[in-house]
């Protein structure tokens, strides 16, 4: 122990002595263990981490499964095992009363559904936020307890009683500033009064992943918050059940007991399901489904950064290889005095582990910045997403573990080499050796070589279409567009209420200083929502078995001026469409291309559903739902004709649109409080979301592509430099023969061109394949893309150069004079 | 006394002074030192008086701390790293103690490689080898490594390594220092009978049985030539 805490000792002592190399190491390796680190702690909160309750590993989470099965009102996931089994964990209210009440084996049996968005007003202000509808004895047999007032009760649990809601930290601090007053107070959710009645702590999560609830409100709350789907009826399945097991209890006993109260439910409703059985799964980390489903692309990104890891200790073997070389006198001379083989390996591999550590703790560093990036990122252009990313003894195991790895992976090899030195022929046999490592480390490098350069080529496909996409004139105008919904239907608007109190809203929002124009439509553009439906073109000659569809958008008089769409032909909406008028529609150009070609389509009609349509003009094409789905066939409504419960306002400005906010929010709050502002944001954001994928995979792929493009270089870098450092006397003697500076710097940059050739070689079928495969990816670009292929090999030929500079340079720099002596 | 331009090699005043870890080491302080076309000179001297590094000043690999030095008539102060280059490549030949023969190439590449350093024709350098060797007796050997010869084979083809450029002269630190005594004769009597064919050569050596193979011998004591004696076969001849 004493001995390896001096080697340790000694081993910093190397590490200080060459602070370049130590550098260069310990960055690579951090950037390689810091990226693990923080996909594994995703995956972790995502898929391995316990909830943050009372013994979680008492939680069963309840499924039925059934080889077949035909139910009316089902609500839920189901799964589908290979032998053909179908698994939910769907279940009536009724049935869940059932186990509550007799089911053998458990503590405690708790359900929860899921509510949504739901409107909320409190402390005179509205938002939106999520629910979570919960059994009364929820936070008994979940587990958790409030940080201030009490949880839902079963006695809150009743149709008589008082209606109460318990609220998440979370809200408490984003909502209500922490003011513990708001116990008692009284909050709306979607028009009914509850009053709070605790918070929970801070720490807290949901049973689900990624939880998003803040407001926890009683089952009794179900004909307020979630009408369709009554406690009474045996035929709706929508319930979520977990139980918590007695310590005595056995899960085949509790498993046998709910099979029977499950038959007896079955029996006296209308669902079939062929040989029902129920499954119990372990509820400590909450249903597995939803884990599974999240935890898809991060355990490809884990393969990924997994493999720029192994690059990272491939480098790492390569220097060490050529940082040997200058310390193999060193290793002879310890050799010399009587240090055993195992002695030297320990000596190397406790140096090497010495250089892990501080490279992991680093990475430990590194991984909570990635982490919180990646985190941004997705919370930026998803939405809050909620996992239990916090740092714990997983975590830092694996990176332990990582550290530990790559000093076996990359120190060792190194060690061995090291250790085979003979003290009596010390560089001679050495030089022996070299040949068939050197061998080894071109291997490692040309295989570096090609992953980074299909790296590098999928980026550049990936960053061409992100700029192709970025330039797509959307048909519109999306600069200075403030976007917004309202909703006036849930307020209790109707049919003309509703078209009056839109109406005041637009005018109100125009008459702000710095807005220009006002127009609110069905849904917003590129707001990724669209709908669409049938229609039929009467009296003209159509196949009847063409199922006719189009896209269709409700708008209002304003709109196409104000999103800067333009009028090809006929007119727009206007305020004497209504209701008692002949029902009009205005069409895009592309519904006239397919449907109508050359002829002038206004005054033709089309028929959805049960009306008939005037087409009264035609206006521009523009994106729908996305700026990457084809441009279709649109048809355009008159909101005054089809007054939907919710809207979109698009305000256009002069002034900067975020700049407007807090007039737009006074007016809209002036005119009905009870009315939040929904989904705020600009269009510009919205034209941003709607390629969020792309630029979430460009910017990943593009981060570990020039990670790897450093690796490879770093990588090329050491071999060639362990080759210079190896051949010195050669070099020496070479110039003595009368080699010039540049008969020696020329073969080593040649090498490390051919190495880069080789690579590129090796890796260019599978660009060309991987191009392909991409196919559906790529935007606006030809599937082999000549023009990404030649930057990425010239970007790696013009890097590798540069890395083989230094070596080179160095090579041209030899003294003959000291070579020889050394020689 | 010969005109200074006249002189092969002609050494004024030269001064070296190694610093190493704040260490300076006077290794050479002011030595003169003439060689005419044709001449045959050793350098003798114990263990750390200066010998190598004035032989490497001498070959273009060191330059002199202080002091002038003219090789073939011209300055050497001011030559750039490529001009040296192609001067050691053409006008001196090397042969060193530990041969310095490189173990991956032939025997027959080891011999060409100086000759790579110029734009020489394949069919003149392959002339070239050839008469080296033959003229060491190593031509059997062509394809053998290195590692597969005798030391005293080994001093051979690096002798022939140093006549292949046809340099204007050989120089030779110890080139008997690593071989047994029949080899290392072998390699002295080589070394004379090119001197006798007209070769200029400077041979380093601290063995006495050697020093008398060359016409003059000079004697090297803490960096400054102490004595210099003319060899009596030179006066009989
Ligand atoms: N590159 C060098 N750096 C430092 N000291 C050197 C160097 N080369 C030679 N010396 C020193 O200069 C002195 C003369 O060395 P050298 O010419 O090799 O002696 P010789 O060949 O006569 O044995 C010695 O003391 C040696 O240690
Ligand atoms: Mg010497």
């Amino acid at each position: 122990m004493r001995t390896i805490w001096q080697d340790m000792r000694y081993g910093l002592r190397q590490l200080r002595k060459s602070p370049g190399f130590t550098a260069i190491a310990i960055v690579s390796l951090a950037l390689g263990i810091g990226a693990n680190t923080a996909i594994f702690s995703l995956i972790n909160g995502v898929l391995f981490k316990s909830l943050p309750v009372r013994d979680p590993h008492e939680l069963r989470v309840i499924n039925w499964a059934c080889f077949e099965y035909s139910l009316s009102h089902f609500s839920g996931a189901t799964n589908r095992s290979k032998s053909g089994q179908f698994s939910s964990g769907s279940f009536p209210y009724p049935t869940y009363c059932d186990f509550r009440d007799q089911a053998a084996g458990f503590s405690e049996v708790f359900a929860f559904s899921e509510l949504g968005s739901m409107t909320v007003v409190a402390q005179g202000m509205a938002f939106t936020a999520d629910g979570l509808m919960v059994s009364g004895n929820f936070f008994d047999g979940y587990g958790a307890q409030t940080l201030i007032g009490r949880p839902i009760l079963p006695r809150d649990d009743r149709h008589d009683a008082e209606p109460v809601a318990v609220i998440t930290y979370r809200a408490w601090e984003r909502r209500f500033g922490l003011n513990p007053n708001v116990l008692g107070q009284t909050v709306i959710l979607n028009k009914s009064g509850f009053t709070v009645v605790g918070i929970l702590p801070r720490q807290y999560a949901g049973p689900l992943a990624g939880d998003q609830a803040d407001f926890y409100v009683p089952m009794a709350a179900q004909p307020q918050l979630k009408s369709g789907y009554p406690l009474a009826s045996r035929n709706h399945w929508w319930l979520e059940i977990m139980g918590r097991l007695s310590p005595e209890a056995s899960d085949a006993q509790a498993r046998a007991s709910l099979e029977v109260l499950f038959d007896q439910t079955l029996a006296v409703s209308n669902s079939k399901l062929k040989e029902p059985s129920m499954l119990l799964e372990d509820g400590s980390r909450g249903p597995l489904m939803q884990r599974k489903w999240a935890a898809q692309p991060l355990l490809i990104l884990q393969g990924v950064v997994g493999l720029v890891l192994l690059i990272a200790c491939a480098n790492m073997a390569g220097m060490l290889l050529s940082r040997g070389t200058a310390r193999q006198h060193e290793m002879t001379v310890r050799a010399a005095i009587g240090a055993g083989r195992w002695r030297l390996i320990r000596q190397s591999l406790v140096e090497s582990l010495v250089l892990s550590l501080i490279a992991a703790a680093c990475g430990l560093i590194m991984s909570s910045w990635i982490k919180a990036g990646i985190m941004n990122f997705i919370t930026n252009s998803v939405g809050d997403i909620h996992f239990n990313m916090a740092l714990d003894a997983k975590v830092l195991l694996f990176t332990l573990g990582a550290a530990v790895a790559t000093t076996l992976l990359f120190g060792f090899l190194p060690a061995l080499r090291v250790s085979r030195v003979n003290p009596a022929t010390g560089l001679q046999t050495a030089r022996l050796q070299g040949a068939s490592r050197a061998r080894l480390c071109k291997v490692l490098v040309v295989t570096q070589v090609a992953l980074s350069l299909l790296l590098v080529a999928g980026t550049g496909l990936l960053v061409r279409t992100l700029v192709n996409l970025k330039n797509i004139d959307p048909g519109f105008d999306t600069e200075n567009l403030l976007v917004f919904r309202l909703n006036a239907g849930d307020a209790g608007y109707n049919g003309t209420e509703r078209i009056d109190y839109y109406e005041s809203v637009s005018r109100s929002i125009t008459a702000i200083p710095g807005v220009r124009d006002v127009a609110y439509s069905s849904t917003s553009l590129l707001a990724g929502r669209v709908s669409s439906s049938g229609f039929s073109l009467p009296g003209r000659p159509t196949n009847p078995d063409d199922d006719l569809q189009a896209n269709e958008l409700t708008v209002n008089e304003t709109f196409f001026s104000t999103m800067g769409i333009p009028m090809l032909r006929g007119r727009t909406f206007a305020g004497t469409d209504t209701q008692t008028s002949t029902k009009v529609m205005i069409i895009n150009d592309a519904f006239v291309h397919a449907f109508f070609s050359e002829e002038n389509p206004i005054g033709h009609y089309v028929k959805t559903g049960e009306n008939e349509y005037q087409i009264i003009g035609v206006c521009g094409n523009t994106k729908y739902d996305s700026v990457r789905s084809d441009i279709a066939p649109t048809m355009y409504h008159s909101y005054r004709q089809a007054p939907s419960g919710s809207v979109s306002f698009e305000v256009r400005t002069v002034l900067p649109e975020l700049s407007l906010v807090p007039a737009v929010r006074k007016v809209i709050s002036s005119l009905d409080e009870s009315i939040p502002i929904q989904e705020l944001t600009t269009q510009t954001d919205l034209f941003n979301r709607s390629i969020i994928m792309e630029r979430i995979s460009t910017t990943l792929c593009g981060s570990l592509a020039m990670l790897a493009v450093v690796l490879a270089c770093i990588g090329l870098y050491g071999l060639l430099a362990y080759h210079v450092a190896q051949r010195t006397g050669e070099i020496g003697i070479r110039m003595a023969l009368g080699a010039r500076p540049q008969d020696v710097a020329r073969p080593i940059l040649r090498q490390a061109l051919l190495l880069v050739a080789i690579g590129v070689a090796v890796a260019m079928p599978i660009t060309l394949a991987l191009s392909r495969a991409m196919r559906s990816v790529v935007y606006g670009i030809k599937p082999y893309d000549p023009l990404t292929i030649v930057c990425a090999v010239i970007l790696m030929i013009t890097v590798a150069t540069l890395a083989a500079w230094i070596p080179a340079r160095r090579a041209a720099k030899i003294d003959p004079m000291k070579a020889l002596r050394y020689e | 006394m010969t005109d200074s331009k006249d002189a092969l090699i002609n050494i004024e005043d030269i001064h070296k002074v190694f610093v190493t870890e704040e260490v300076e080491t006077h290794a050479l302080s002011g030595v003169h030192l003439k060689i005419q076309k044709g001449e045959y000179v050793s350098i003798a001297g114990p263990s750390g008086c200066g010998k190598s590094t004035l032989l490497s000043i001498m070959g273009l690999l060191d330059s002199p701390t202080k002091g002038d030095y003219w090789l073939n008539g011209s300055p050497a102060a001011e030559l750039s790293a490529s001009q040296r280059a192609r001067i050691r490549n053409r006008e001196v030949g090397f042969i060193f103690q530990s041969f310095n023969l490189i173990g991956d190439l032939t025997v027959y590449e080891n011999v060409e490689l100086p000759l790579t350093y110029r734009r020489m024709p394949k069919a003149e350098r392959k002339q070239r080898v050839q008469t080296a060797l033959e003229r060491v007796a190593m031509a059997h050997r062509m394809k053998h490594y290195p590692s597969q010869l005798s030391g005293g084979q080994q001093q051979r083809v690096a002798v022939a390594r140093a006549l292949a450029g046809t340099p204007a002269i050989l120089l030779a630190d110890e080139p008997t220092g690593n071989l047994d005594s029949a080899n290392g004769k072998a390699v002295m009597d080589l070394l004379a009978e090119l001197h006798q064919e007209g070769a200029t050569i400077c041979m380093v050596t601290h063995d006495e049985r050697y020093a008398h193979y060359a016409q003059r011998t000079v004697y090297l004591f803490d960096g400054r030539i102490v004595d210099e004696e003319q060899a009596a076969k030179e006066q009989i001849a």
